[in-house]
């Protein structure tokens, strides 16, 4: 489990806090607190079945005022509008084929820096290690920014229903091992060959556009919908 | 007709930036600027704070290279209590500085240069990034990411976390390094130095075939080269002593200042300001600007020093002044060869770690010097893996800030990132320059600038943020063509 975020930012904290609050579950997952994802943590990724990163989304209400971090991240704004006044916590399934979205240019800038997107960081031990695991993302609504090591009341409302989607999460069946992907974190894997790698990036490089992260997270948005109704 | 091309953003390096190239009515290149539009402030907020916070407010400059901002801050604040710290505290901040240059290198070399050098300049952007190296390298990729993961875990053994460790404190620092982190160390360091070994015999390949052009064109001219030294004019990454210091080296190999102490910086380096970037524009004062241009980081470090002082690191330094060096002095010139002086460095830490974790005084006695406010004013300086690193504090007698300044690597590398694109426009731009721009060209300018890793984020500290755009426009404003990234 991946708690991503800034406590001292507010709301941007939840990934944190919930993940830390994760390892009160039997059996303990193992959990880890970053602010951004790394190229070095697929190393610790490989050794999983299954990875739920955690982390912060804005709130409609908040995309609807403008909020400049809604224009930073367009991943959570296109989020936003698909779920007018739907300011719930949500559980969607991704994977490392969501990592290149068309070959555009703002992913080469994340794929090339020290900051990933969750798909990506799933790509890369899918690349490196052989298999990814399975990828999960619980994205929590954030109002308020600005009030270092408290949440708003508004997320604070979502964290009961937050950590119930956690508890689902956990108690789903775990997937088999993946051969390749059996290392521990901190051995050195067998690589591939690179012929095995060539054939791999070629595959995930020509993924058609509509294996796309946001349409996944929507899709998820509007099942979770369809549950609660 | 003139006209003005805009390459923006820049992509791979910390931070964004744009780049113009000013042609002139004949279509030919007249200037290239570096643009940082980027205005973060740190140097403002932080008066009215004590200076003890210092350490944990300015490591969150950036995400690459805290521990570079965490040491220059305790480094003044041990000034300005007026201690002289315990032995082991000195030798666990030689030991954060040499993993976070590891680190630091590793991203640099692995995940930001390598895609350039092995995938080719004219290949595709979308396909020249990590992906592409993993389908081209998979071990390389494989063994960069294990040997940034090697230098990120000894931050977090000693400091407790990766990135933004409040570990360093004015005094010392807080803990001591257990015993079962300094056996993991010791575990993996073969591996680490295996993957550096991978890095060099690769880079020297390319080197003695297709990358012979760059090396020639990537900002090859005379400047001077500022860094840190020990005692015996040394490589140094962190205090040079009592008997060491900063020196200024000039491409002939002419030693023009040595043992000069931080606490006088603001005599011998000025910093001019134009209005077309927020980044400030550091000089050799009695050059004057711009005639005082100096670079810092990995390649000066080299040029500055006589040696770095253990065996497998000084045969690989001895190599690269062969291949790159001038005949005479052996000091290189070409910003190209920065890639390599990284991996030389990598060496040199991987060396200078093993021999700290033998040193028994690394886990004994006390580790941090306790006192109270003692001096209203201090300077103190580190070697960042992009370079000397200064913060320059002023504190009330309460101990809070009354004046800050930071004077950065990337900073005062920018006369030469100057430099260098304007050269790499020169040479491989045609001439008059057509109306389309190849992309290669445009991969080539931001190559250059990446020779100097530069980091945005630390650098417009007071006042500079961009993304690469590059346009052609006419005299009279109109946009001829535009290429744009990100």
């Amino acid at each position: 489990m991946i708690g991503l975020g800034n406590p001292l930012r507010g709301d941007d904290g939840v990934g944190w806090w919930l993940a830390q609050r994760a390892r009160r579950l039997r059996p303990r997952p193992r959990v880890l607190l970053v602010p951004l994802l790394t190229p070095e943590l697929c190393l610790e990724v490989a050794a999983a079945r299954r990875v739920l990163f955690v982390d912060a989304w804005l709130h409609p209400q908040r995309h609807a005022a403008g909020d400049d971090r809604a224009a930073a991240q367009p991943q959570r704004q296109e989020m936003a509008a698909a779920m007018p006044g739907a300011a719930r916590p949500l559980l969607a399934r991704i994977n490392h084929q969501q990592a290149w979205p068309g070959g555009n240019a703002s992913a080469e800038m994340g794929i090339c820096s020290h900051q990933f997107e969750p798909p990506q960081l799933l790509a890369i031990t899918a690349l490196l290690q052989g298999e990814a695991a399975q990828g999960w993302m619980l994205l929590v609504p954030a109002v308020d920014f600005n009030r270092p090591g408290a949440f708003s009341s508004d997320l604070q409302r979502l964290l009961p229903r937050a950590e119930a989607l956690l508890r689902r999460w956990h108690r789903r069946p775990t997937p088999q091992l993946p051969v390749a992907a059996s290392a521990q974190p901190n051995t050195t894997a067998q690589p591939n060959t690179t012929a095995q790698s060539n054939g791999r990036v070629r595959g995930i490089l020509s993924r058609p556009k509509d294996c796309r992260y946001q349409a996944s997270l929507r899709s998820a948005a509007r099942q979770m919908e369809r549950e609660d109704a | 007709m003139s006209r003005t091309i805009t390459i923006d953003p820049v992509t791979r390096i910390e931070g964004h930036a744009r780049i113009t190239l000013q042609l002139d009515e004949h279509g030919h290149l007249v200037d290239a600027r570096f643009h940082v539009s980027e205005y973060r402030g740190f140097e403002k907020f932080c008066e009215g704070r004590p200076f003890t916070d210092m350490a944990g407010i300015t490591a969150r400059i950036c995400g690459i290279c805290p521990v570079s901002h965490l040491l220059a801050a305790a480094k003044t604040g041990d000034k300005l209590l007026a201690v002289t710290i315990p032995p082991a505290a000195q030798q666990l901040r030689r030991l954060l500085n040499l993993a976070q240059i590891c680190q630091s290198h590793a991203l640099s070399f692995f995940h930001l240069s390598s895609p350039d050098f092995l995938l080719g300049w004219e290949c595709d952007p979308a396909r020249r990034n990590l992906f592409g190296l993993m389908a081209a390298e998979p071990e390389l990729a494989r063994a960069g990411i294990r040997l940034r993961q090697f230098g990120q875990r000894i931050l977090e053994l000693l400091g407790g976390r990766r990135i933004h460790a409040a570990w360093v404190v004015p005094g010392g620092v807080r803990s001591a390094l257990s015993p079962e982190a300094r056996d993991w160390i010791l575990q993996r360091l073969p591996e680490a130095q295996t993957a550096v070994i991978t890095a060099l015999e690769l880079y020297k390949r390319l080197l003695d075939g297709p990358l012979q052009r760059e090396q020639r064109t990537f900002g090859d001219f005379p400047s001077l080269f500022l860094a840190l030294v020990n005692g015996q004019g040394n490589w140094e990454h962190l205090d040079g002593g009592a008997e060491g210091g900063l020196r200024l080296r000039a491409s002939d190999g002419t030693i023009v200042a040595d043992r000069l102490r931080e606490d006088d910086y603001a005599t011998f380096l000025g910093e001019a300001v134009e209005p077309w970037s927020y980044l400030k524009f550091p000089y050799y004062k009695p050059m004057g600007y711009p005639q005082g241009i100096y670079r810092v980081g990995p390649l000066a470090r080299l040029n500055a020093c006589e040696q770095i002082g253990s065996p497998w690191a000084d045969a690989e330094l001895s190599e690269l002044r062969q291949r790159s060096g001038s005949a005479t002095a052996g000091m290189i010139t070409s910003s190209f060869a920065y890639h390599h002086a990284r991996l030389v460095e990598l060496v040199a830490c991987l060396e200078a770690i093993e021999r700290l974790l033998q040193d028994p005084q690394l886990l004994q006695g006390r580790v941090r010097a306790r006192a109270c406010l003692n001096r209203n004013e201090a300077v103190g300086v580190s070697e960042a893996p992009r370079g000397t690193l200064f913060h320059h504090y002023r504190v009330d007698d309460d101990g809070l800030i009354t004046r800050v300044n930071l004077l950065i690597a990337t900073g005062q590398n920018n006369l030469a990132i100057h430099r260098t694109i304007t050269q790499i426009a020169r040479a491989f731009l045609p001439d008059p320059v057509p109306a389309a721009i190849p992309e290669p060209l445009l991969n080539r300018i931001e190559a250059g600038i990446r020779c100097f890793d530069p980091c945005l984020s630390c650098s417009t500290h007071a006042a500079g943020q961009m993304p690469l755009r590059l346009e052609l426009r006419a005299a009279d404003g109109r946009l001829l063509a535009e290429r744009c990234r990100g």
